[in-house]
């Protein structure tokens, strides 16, 4: 990076012409990975066609990071964060989490509807969890078990055992630290690097602030 | 393959009635994004109105809106509305697409 240049990462859906791209970076990181549950295209594809792939962006327009949100049968599932490993420690990962998280609160408005949101880790990868749990304040719902034939490429124990946890959102405490944080975001990264998320049109942090705020007093 | 005989007068006189029935039409869109309430059920009929009239797709409204397209199909069939702040955007959104129609119709 030069001196004096202004350092700008973005967060936001993934443009649809980016599918393929998203895809691409998606599976050289599961490749390195084997916490990150690795996708096919015809998945990977259709989320990000239906625009429910989060990316974070460098200046250079390259992806740093991605996360999803996805409907399963009544639940709502926030997940797949992965992020460069020459970009972590920065707080990318929680940033998009947050995104993520505040994107599907705020467009789907799915508590009003009872409908759970959850993500699931990994038992081994501590990077997400301590987002999950510290950052977005979700509970830990229960241990999972999954034959390592039916998630192939996560890693397995000695007997071919994925061990994950499931967490969900807890109302007010993930929602009274969302709209906190929206108050507070500076738009800086923990290396001072400037950030910004991308809202559709009339709609602000303030405004999501505020949004989460009713929504921990409402539900 | 058989011939119509078409008479032209009476299809230009179609015409611009249609035309001026499109842009009646229109201004009603604009005088209810203007006025409705961001209740849900109002926001659902609202939003489902505006696709219809303004003849928009989910994927022009899902990239204009930057949202998803099932979240797109959600709103419309009234499953789901964003959060209550977050409708009164929609409308202005909206509002700027039909005053651009208006203009170009009743131009």
């Amino acid at each position: 990076m030069k001196k004096g240049a202004i350092y700008l990462f973005k967060f936001g859906i993934v443009d649809l012409n980016e599918s393929h791209d998203a895809f691409l970076w998606h599976k050289d990181f599961t490749q390195n990975n084997s916490y990150i549950f690795p996708r096919t295209w015809e998945v990977y594809e259709k989320l990000a066609n239906d625009g429910q792939l989060i990316c974070a962006k460098d200046d250079s327009n390259c992806f740093v990071g991605l996360a999803y949100f996805i409907l399963d049968e009544s639940e709502w599932e926030v997940g797949g964060l992965m992020v460069s490993n020459s970009h972590q420690g920065k707080g990318i990962g929680s940033t998009l989490m947050r995104v993520t998280l505040g994107h599907l609160l705020f467009e789907e408005n799915p508590l009003e509807r009872n409908e759970k949101i959850i993500a699931h880790v990994h038992s081994e990868n501590d990077d997400p969890r301590r987002i999950i749990e510290k950052s977005l304040k979700f509970d830990h719902r229960k241990t999972i078990q999954v034959p390592g034939i039916k998630l192939p490429g996560l890693k397995t124990d000695k007997d071919g055992i994925v061990h994950g946890d499931e967490f969900e959102l807890k109302i007010p405490d993930t929602l009274s630290a969302l709209s906190s944080w929206c108050s507070n975001w500076n738009e800086k990264l923990r290396n001072q690097h400037s950030a910004k998320i991308e809202f559709r049109t009339g709609v602000t942090k303030g405004i999501w602030a505020s949004a989460f705020l009713d929504m921990a007093k409402r539900y | 393959m058989s011939c119509v005989a078409i008479d032209f007068d009476k299809y230009q006189e179609e015409v611009v009635n249609h035309e001026s029935d499109r842009v009646k039409v229109l201004q009603h869109l604009i005088d209810l994004l203007k006025t409705s309430s961001t209740e849900k059920t109002d926001f659902t009929r609202v939003f489902k109105m505006c696709l219809r009239v303004l003849e928009l797709d989910h994927e022009f409204l899902a990239r204009e809106f930057k949202i998803s397209r099932p979240t797109v199909s959600r709103w419309e069939a009234g499953v789901s509305a964003p959060h209550q702040l977050g409708r009164k955007p929609v409308y202005q959104a909206l509002l700027k697409i039909a005053n651009a129609k208006h203009r170009q119709h009743g131009a």
